[in-house]
């Protein structure tokens, strides 16, 4: 099948992009244009019609690029037109009537650009994250991502695995050939060098991630302390819905945020009290799971809540701060105990304080995103493909004895999987390849 | 008219692929015949005299499971059985013997002339006969006019084989026999995709003129391992291998003459295997090595040819000869028969079903060598397959079709089916996903019962299978149903966590150093009713952990396979299918997921797209 799709963004622009990938496509211009192929990669301007009654539909540039020197490695063009509806519209439905050519999915030039194998699992990945990059750092991380950085650092550590693994698995398939004595020296001494080194990458405070998905604060705290209003304020418009009435918000409510150009996810909780309602008691636990999760929590209460104390020794740690709201209402009734917890004082009602907890926040981010060139991971599933892998390693070495030879070689061939996972690879050919290549084989 | 013969399934050529194909067709209640040149080459070993090995031992187990006839005609012909990779953990040793040659030939032919329902001819096919796209019958070279409903091809390297011999260049199949040309071409006619493949062998040596006296004795095991699940004792004398090696010399000679090698003269296209090298890449690639082994393998009892493995050649016969008396041993050596290389032509296995039917010609199956494989073994789990599709088809019943988390048999024809092959493909252990699952002591219980249920396993076999499956799954529960504390077990001098739990007899099992004598000293309720019944059990604790974790990633492999698609999907409701992937979902109405995705042309994307629409629907139906 032939996929095409409009590429820019929806909606009246000066110029709109329409990308075409596969087979089909040189017949597609040929329709469309009504002209031969260009030459390959060079602009060139264009009548582009409609295919049935040749009546003209815009004028604009075609860019013609063959397979396989093409993103998606298939044949494919580009026709820039004028960004209005109607054209994009007229366009679409011409290239609808060509035989084998089809609307394509979100993502599916890249998906096509991985399978056939211009792109590693990562870059296809960071390419989404480019286009979905919201904040410099963002974008910052993305692009290093796609430069390859990471896929270069995770491609190495599976390559020492393979080396590794190919000795083992050769030990195996090749019992009767007279293979260096001392191929499995140091076996373990490589293993523990490269569980150092992806235990180095684990220890990064989960920085890609933070950057990726936004850093995570949530807002909890007493019923009614002025939590929902807080997220309103912080993000400049009405998100949650505030009312004089303890326990308006039940589900959890998150706002994205740029600070200073760092990505945030902000999210308001459920106020924690002793509640009888069932939805309500449903949001609270999540509420309390979410502040667990948070990267910040920011505890808010007001003057009076006095009797909060187990709340404050069960939440209060290096990761929250600490907010007293309503001090408009006075501050006589703050007890010495809170005040040992080194509170800030703000009124949102009276915009009052604002400025410093929001430094306070900016000051906690900071120091939580310090990037450095050794973040690898930018997403989830990165990090728990590494820690199985990790967790697989450890099993391998704790294998002394020649009778459990076929499961350390197990814990290895998982070992690399899980790593392979991350670049999207996984390839028996590869081990046997560099089986071949390293001993001589052949009894 | 005499000269008109009908048959349900046919098989042309006797090998190792022929010969399983026939007997499996045969065993399937199917009329049957096997065509071959020549009736005294049925079951010819033509290459190393050895049956088994890592991954093939594997694969030679499998065909004894679903009571192919391989495995027993090996034990009886085994002249130095030993198990491979003895102590390095059970899902990775593999059961190899040297075989006498003529032995083997003989039980064989014994075996087939035997078999219920099977006919066989000598009598060479010249002409394939088509109706339209299908296959229908052939003639042969005595003028017989054969008419098949399916016909499986098993010709291995006969298909435009070109022998070398340094500059020498002869047509031919195996040694002295004449190429099948012709068929070739008629394939050709219907676009198979055909590509060329080589592969080598060594002089054959005169066991009279080599001085074994100074070399390395590998013996046979004292305690020797089968094949066939139904073989008890070995009737033959074992012999012992010697081992020898290449010198400097040796690698002088080769390198100077180098260019008279056919390999290196460029007079060879095709493309030889990496782990089968002739001597001459392995000096060429692996220049720093400074000697290689030789085993001098005896090709039978009564016979004096050695089959020198690991030397196999194209140079020309004065070299070969100059080479060898330099080897410590072969001083005085006669060669009988020069080395050789051999190149032919194969069909790209990309070309067949799973079920080894092609997807161009119907009724016609191809097996074996002919599909880009080399090795016995790998011929023979291929005649297998084909020979019990064709005869499942002429009955119209289901495709009995092996996965990758079942066999190695199904790992072998997936990776063929789906990836086609660069070079001889050869089974290695290291192709299996699931390798701990699949292991050569369990391939019974693996497969036995697939068998019985689709017929192609005999009222003996399923008999033995059935009791031996019985007493294993009785002294299963048994163990699963006697416990004893921490504190007790001590006792007995096993020590676990005293964490006041009682463990079962089972989990008893999986600690380190305890086995089954030591279960019994415990319970000795337990009643011994075999060794293999006990190493099974054993090696089921052994892998525990393992196999768990194997078993959820095949059900994660399955759950898709086996999604049942319903019967009445519109399949016009899918947006994002092609309407050209519609109009063959709409013909072949597939019934699960897995068989949609081996429909030909059929993208994984459209696949995607049915299944997440299924996947919607059925977590629709729980919830």
């Amino acid at each position: 099948m032939t996929i095409y799709a409009l590429s820019t963004g929806p909606g009246v622009s000066g110029i709109a992009v329409i990308r075409i990938s596969g087979k089909e496509t040189k017949v597609a211009i040929n329709k469309i244009t009504g002209k031969s192929l260009p030459k390959p990669r060079m602009a060139v301007l264009r009548k582009f019609n409609k295919i049935n009654d040749n009546q003209l539909i815009d004028e604009g540039i075609l860019l013609w690029f063959p397979g396989p020197e093409s993103y998606t490695g298939e044949d494919m063009a580009e026709f820039h037109v004028h960004g209005s509806r109607a054209v994009i519209k007229e366009i679409q439905n011409s290239l609808s009537q060509i035989p084998n050519l089809r609307l394509a999915e979100a993502g599916e030039f890249t998906k096509l650009a991985f399978q056939n194998g211009k792109i590693n699992l990562l870059k296809a990945e960071s390419v989404s994250d480019l286009i979905s990059s919201e904040t410099e750092i963002q974008r910052q991380q993305a692009i290093k991502v796609m430069s390859g950085k990471s896929a270069e650092k995770f491609n190495l550590l599976r390559e020492r695995l393979l080396k590794i693994l190919s000795k083992v698995e050769a030990k195996i398939d090749f019992p009767e050939d007279d293979l260096p004595e001392n191929i499995l020296l140091n076996i373990h001494l490589e293993t523990k060098s490269i569980r150092e080194d992806i235990q180095k990458i684990l220890n990064d405070q989960k920085v890609g991630e933070r950057i990726r998905e936004g850093f995570k604060i949530s807002i909890i705290g007493p019923t009614n302390a002025g939590k929902s209003s807080l997220l309103n304020y912080l993000s400049k418009r009405d998100v949650a819905i505030v009312s004089e009435i303890a326990g308006t918000t039940r589900d959890i409510i998150e706002a994205h945020l740029n600070l200073d150009g760092y990505p945030v996810v902000i999210s308001d909780t459920a106020g924690i009290r002793d509640s009888k309602n069932e939805i309500e008691k449903k949001g609270i636990k999540l509420a309390l799971k979410k502040s667990e999760n948070a990267d910040l929590n920011v505890i808010v209460i007001e003057p009076k809540s006095v009797d909060f104390k187990d709340f404050f020794n069960d939440n209060i740690t290096k990761k929250s701060i600490l907010v007293i709201n309503k001090i408009d209402l006075g501050t006589d009734q703050i007890s010495s105990e809170i005040k040992k917890y080194d509170p800030i004082y703000i009124s949102i009602k009276e915009e009052k304080n604002l400025d410093v907890l929001i430094n306070l926040i900016k000051e906690n981010l900071k120091n939580k995103f310090v990037s450095s060139e050794d973040i690898f991971i930018t997403r989830e599933r990165h990090r728990i493909n590494l820690e199985q892998c990790l967790e697989s390693l450890k099993n391998f070495e704790e294998k002394k004895s020649l009778e459990d030879f076929d499961k350390a070689a197990e814990d290895l061939r998982l070992a690399t999987r899980y790593l392979g996972i991350i670049v999207g690879k996984v390839d028996v050919e590869e081990i046997l390849g560099s089986i071949f290549s390293d001993f001589c084989i052949g009894k | 008219m005499k000269n008109e013969l009908s048959f349900e399934v046919v098989v042309v050529g006797g090998g190792h692929a022929g010969c399983e194909a026939a007997a499996a067709s045969a065993r399937l209640g199917v009329n049957t015949a096997l065509f071959t040149h020549k009736f005294d080459t049925i079951g010819e070993m033509s290459c190393n005299p050895a049956i088994g090995g890592l991954g093939k031992g594997h694969l030679v187990r499998e065909i004894d499971a679903l009571d192919g006839v391989m495995a027993e005609v090996a034990d009886m012909s085994g002249i130095q059985f030993r198990l491979l990779n003895r102590s390095r953990g059970p899902a990775v040793r593999g059961p190899r013997t040297q075989t006498d040659r003529s032995l083997y030939k003989k039980y064989m032919q014994k075996k087939l002339v035997n078999y219920c329902n099977l006919s066989i001819f000598s009598d060479p096919v010249i002409k394939f006969n088509f109706k339209n796209n299908d296959i229908i019958g052939f003639s042969t070279q005595s003028g017989k006019e054969i008419k098949a409903s399916k016909i499986i091809l098993t010709t291995g390297t006969f298909l435009n084989g070109l022998i070398h011999i340094g500059e020498e260049r002869t047509p031919a199949g195996r040694y002295n026999e004449k190429p099948s040309t012709g068929l070739s071409e008629q394939l050709e006619k219907y676009n198979f995709k055909i590509g060329r493949l080589k592969t080598g062998t060594p002089p054959r040596l005169d066991a009279r003129t080599i001085n074994f006296e100074k070399l390395e004795e590998q013996f046979a095991d004292t305690d020797p391992s089968f094949f066939s699940f139904l073989t008890k004792k070995t009737i033959n004398k074992q012999i012992s291998c010697r081992i020898t090696y290449t010198n400097e010399d040796v690698h002088e000679i080769i390198s100077k003459n180098i260019k008279r090698s056919a390999m290196y003269s460029g007079s060879i296209q095709g493309v030889g295997p990496r782990y089968c090298p002739s001597i001459e890449d392995k000096i060429k690639k692996f220049a720093d090595k400074q000697r290689h082994q030789i085993f001098l393998e005896p090709e039978g009892l009564n016979d004096h040819t050695i089959y020198p493995n690991g030397i196999s050649t194209s140079l020309p016969s004065d070299i070969q000869q100059e080479i060898c008396s330099k080897i410590n041993g072969l001083e005085e050596v006669k060669i009988i028969r020069p080395g050789y290389a051999i190149e032919y032509d194969f069909v790209d296995p990309r070309e067949l079903f799973l079920t080894l039917e092609t997807k161009k010609i119907k009724n016609l199956y191809l097996a074996g060598q002919i599909n880009g494989t080399t090795g016995y073994e790998e011929a023979a789990a291929q005649g297998l397959i084909a020979g019990i599709n064709a005869a499942l088809a002429f009955k119209s019943n289901e495709p009995f079709i092996l996965d990758r988390s079942e066999a190695y048999i199904g790992v072998m024809i997936d990776d063929l089916v789906t990836k086609g092959v660069a070079e001889p493909y050869r089974m290695f252990t290291s192709r299996a996903e699931y390798r701990l699952t699949l292991r050569s002591d369990n391939s019974d219980i693996r497969l036995t019962k697939k068998g019985i249920d689709i017929g192609v396993v005999q009222k003996n076999r399923e008999d033995i299978y059935k009791a031996k499956f019985k007493e294993l799954s009785k002294t299963q529960s048994k163990m699963n149903s006697l416990t004893i504390t921490p504190s007790k077990a001590e006792k007995f001098g096993i020590n676990i966590a005293k964490d006041g739990i009682s463990r079962t007899a089972n989990q008893l099992l999986g600690q380190k150093n305890v086995n089954m004598s030591k279960i019994r000293e415990i319970w000795p309720e337990i009643k011994y009713v075999s060794k293999e019944i006990d190493e099974q059990l054993e090696i089921n604790s052994h892998y525990k952990g393992y196999l768990k974790k194997q078993k959820a990633d095949i059900l994660a492999f399955k759950r898709d396979e086996n999604l049942i698609i319903p019967k009445n999907l519109n399949y016009d409701n899918f947006a994002g299918l092609s309407n050209e992937v519609k109009s063959k979902f709409k013909k072949i109405r597939p019934k699960t997921m897995g068989q949609a995705l081996r429909i030909d042309g059929i993208t994984p994307a459209a696949v995607y797209i049915l299944l997440s629409h299924l996947k919607r629907k059925s977590i629709k139906h729980i919830a």
